[in-house]
């Protein structure tokens, strides 16, 4: 059984009469335990699916599971799920107690071990000194950390991260990764992850799906996504100057002033390039290998949808 | 119905209401400073309007009454918005009656708390309870269920319209009690008012708490008339409080909103 199974699920907003086609026939599987990345520029489609997996929005078609059951039928699946978003707000006369405390209520964990289990967040995410003060006195760093420990208060199955770092300073953002990473570690927990940093989720994600304009264009792991559609490596080749345009353009390469860009499947490819400039000439003065990362898959992949 | 998760948000509740002052002046101090005010005029007007500054005193008593069980439901559910924090609160689970459930049970706590107090403070201006304590009983029962079911229904307005209608919250209730005629009958406001005033939560209330203070008692069928009205603005408070939940889940207004 999938953690999370999305089922063919549309999604149409009506917005100032015109009419948005934000999620199309949307198929995805979550497994158990891994931390799947959902990838995406803005307005692509990435909060409206976990807005539907939280039950906030309805869909339009399709069927959301989670853990086997219907998202939208059974509400108390919610209680193996949790949410983090770099938005995530409480009420601001709220102390880090009150808010852990009524979350631990309301996700339903017994009285007797609620106390126990705050303490030890609290301390885990260095903030019991701090428990005391209210959610509008908390800078973005502890405010983090609350929603971390909000959001493992119910030992949840299955949490959900809507863009995680967004707005937060590098230092912070990288804190967050940190401990992304160290949950799904420690706590063996599934991870569904949103976010444009293509950085963040190639650190972070096994598996990936790329979702443009409400729909998904391809899923799987990190490689095998980027394989896809973008050669594994980029060779930068600066040369002493260029002769002969036509057949270096005949050989598929491309040319900025003095340097010679070329694509290659595999690192062993290289030495035919070389050669192939050797016997024609040229004199390389510098060479840059570049490896394929899923910021040139993205913006591959928005070329061509345009 | 988890009773967990509407004694969770109870608990919240009674935390946010003792740590905001602002609630505190609200609806302590304007409730009693305004029937202290009254009741001045009700001691004032004994020698040449009889009971007419009294029936004042004790119609502002309930005016007051409705407005903190009305106001207290919405505005939590206001600030949970304002707050920001309405969607994690319902991505714990809690459904839209566990969260409008709880919202009910702690404002009649704080309303029945303050209308105690009023009503303690009307006796030191010459309104006597006895003899009258189970007609007030009664009608603060009534006043009560209306005031719920109309918070209801602003609560359905507010999610159906979105934040900006938030203003509902401390404004609707202004507009019932005008058409509802609390310091005069009916037949004095103009007649399509009139038939609009016959199907208002509070008419009844006000015409029996009328009575009340000028003959000392009340006639049972107004006052199951006054109930019977509460009672069908309840049951139809419901449904389109679901149904606009529904309809903003639907149109992603929630999503949105919070």
């Amino acid at each position: 059984m999938d953690a999370i199974e999305i089922i063919n699920v549309s999604k149409r907003f009506k917005e100032r009469g015109k009419d948005i086609l934000a999620l199309d026939s949307v198929s995805l599987q979550i497994k158990k335990g891994e931390i799947f990345g959902l990838l995406g520029p803005n307005g692509a489609g990435k909060t409206t699916l976990l807005n539907i997996i939280l039950g906030i929005l309805l869909p339009d078609k399709g069927l959301v599971k989670v853990m086997g059951q219907d998202i939208h039928r059974r509400r108390n699946v919610m209680e193996k799920i949790n949410y983090v978003s770099g938005e995530t707000r409480f009420h601001w006369v709220l102390t880090i107690r009150d808010i852990l405390n009524f979350y631990g209520r309301s996700y339903g964990v017994p009285k007797k071990i609620l106390e126990g289990r705050i303490n030890k967040l609290l301390c885990f995410f260095g903030i019991k000194d701090i428990a005391h003060r209210k959610f509008d006195s908390l800078s973005t760093g502890e405010r983090t950390r609350l929603i971390f420990a909000k959001a493992l208060l119910n030992e949840p199955q299955i949490l959900l991260f809507d863009e995680p770092t967004l707005g937060l300073d590098p230092q912070i953002a990288i804190k967050v990764r940190e401990e992304i990473a160290r949950v799904s570690r420690e706590f063996g927990t599934t991870i569904l992850l949103t976010s444009h940093y293509m950085q963040e989720v190639e650190q972070l994600c096994a598996r990936v799906a790329f979702i443009n304009k409400g729909k998904i264009l391809d899923v799987g792991s990190v490689e095998k996504v980027k394989k896809n559609k973008c050669p594994t490596y980029e060779v930068i080749i600066e040369v002493k100057n260029i002769k002969d345009f036509n057949l270096l353009r005949k050989k598929g390469f491309k040319i900025r002033g003095t340097k010679i860009y070329a694509t290659l499947s595999y690192k062993e490819n290289l030495g035919e390039i070389l050669s192939f400039l050797f016997r024609n000439g040229y004199k390389v003065i510098d060479l840059q290998i570049k490896k394929a990362t899923l910021e040139d898959y993205f913006i591959k992949s928005l070329e061509e949808e345009k | 119905m988890r009773w967990y998760k509407v004694v969770a948000l109870i608990f919240r509740d009674f935390i946010i209401f003792t740590r905001s002052r602002w609630r505190l002046v609200e609806f302590f101090y304007f409730p009693v400073t305004t029937v202290i005010i009254w009741g001045f005029f009700a001691l004032y007007t004994r020698e040449f309007a009889r009971s007419a500054g009294l029936m004042v005193l004790v119609i502002n008593v309930f005016w007051s009454f409705s407005y903190i069980c009305q106001s207290t439901i919405n505005l939590q559910m206001n600030e949970d918005i304002w707050s920001g924090s309405l969607k994690q609160v319902l991505a714990s689970g809690i459904s839209e009656f566990e969260y409008i459930l709880a919202r009910i049970v702690s404002s009649a706590v704080i309303s029945i708390i303050i209308m105690f107090i009023m009503l303690v403070v009307t006796c030191f201006f010459g309104f006597s309870i006895k003899g009258k304590f189970n007609t007030i009983l009664h009608l603060t029962g009534i006043t009560l269920i209306g005031s719920v079911a109309l918070s209801v229904v602003i609560a359905a307005f507010i999610i159906f319209l979105g934040r900006d209608y938030a203003f509902l919250a401390w404004t609707i209730l202004q507009l019932f009690v005008l058409l509802s005629a609390p310091l005069f009958p009916v037949d004095i406001l103009p007649t399509p008012l009139q038939w609009l005033a016959q199907v208002m939560p509070f008419t009844r209330v006000f015409a029996a708490v009328r009575k009340l203070v000028s003959e000392g008692s009340v006639a049972s069928s107004l006052l199951v008339d006054a109930l019977e009205i509460v009672l069908v603005y309840l049951a139809l408070s419901f449904p389109l409080y679901f149904l606009a939940f529904r309809r903003a889940r639907k149109v992603g207004k929630l999503a949105r909103m919070t």
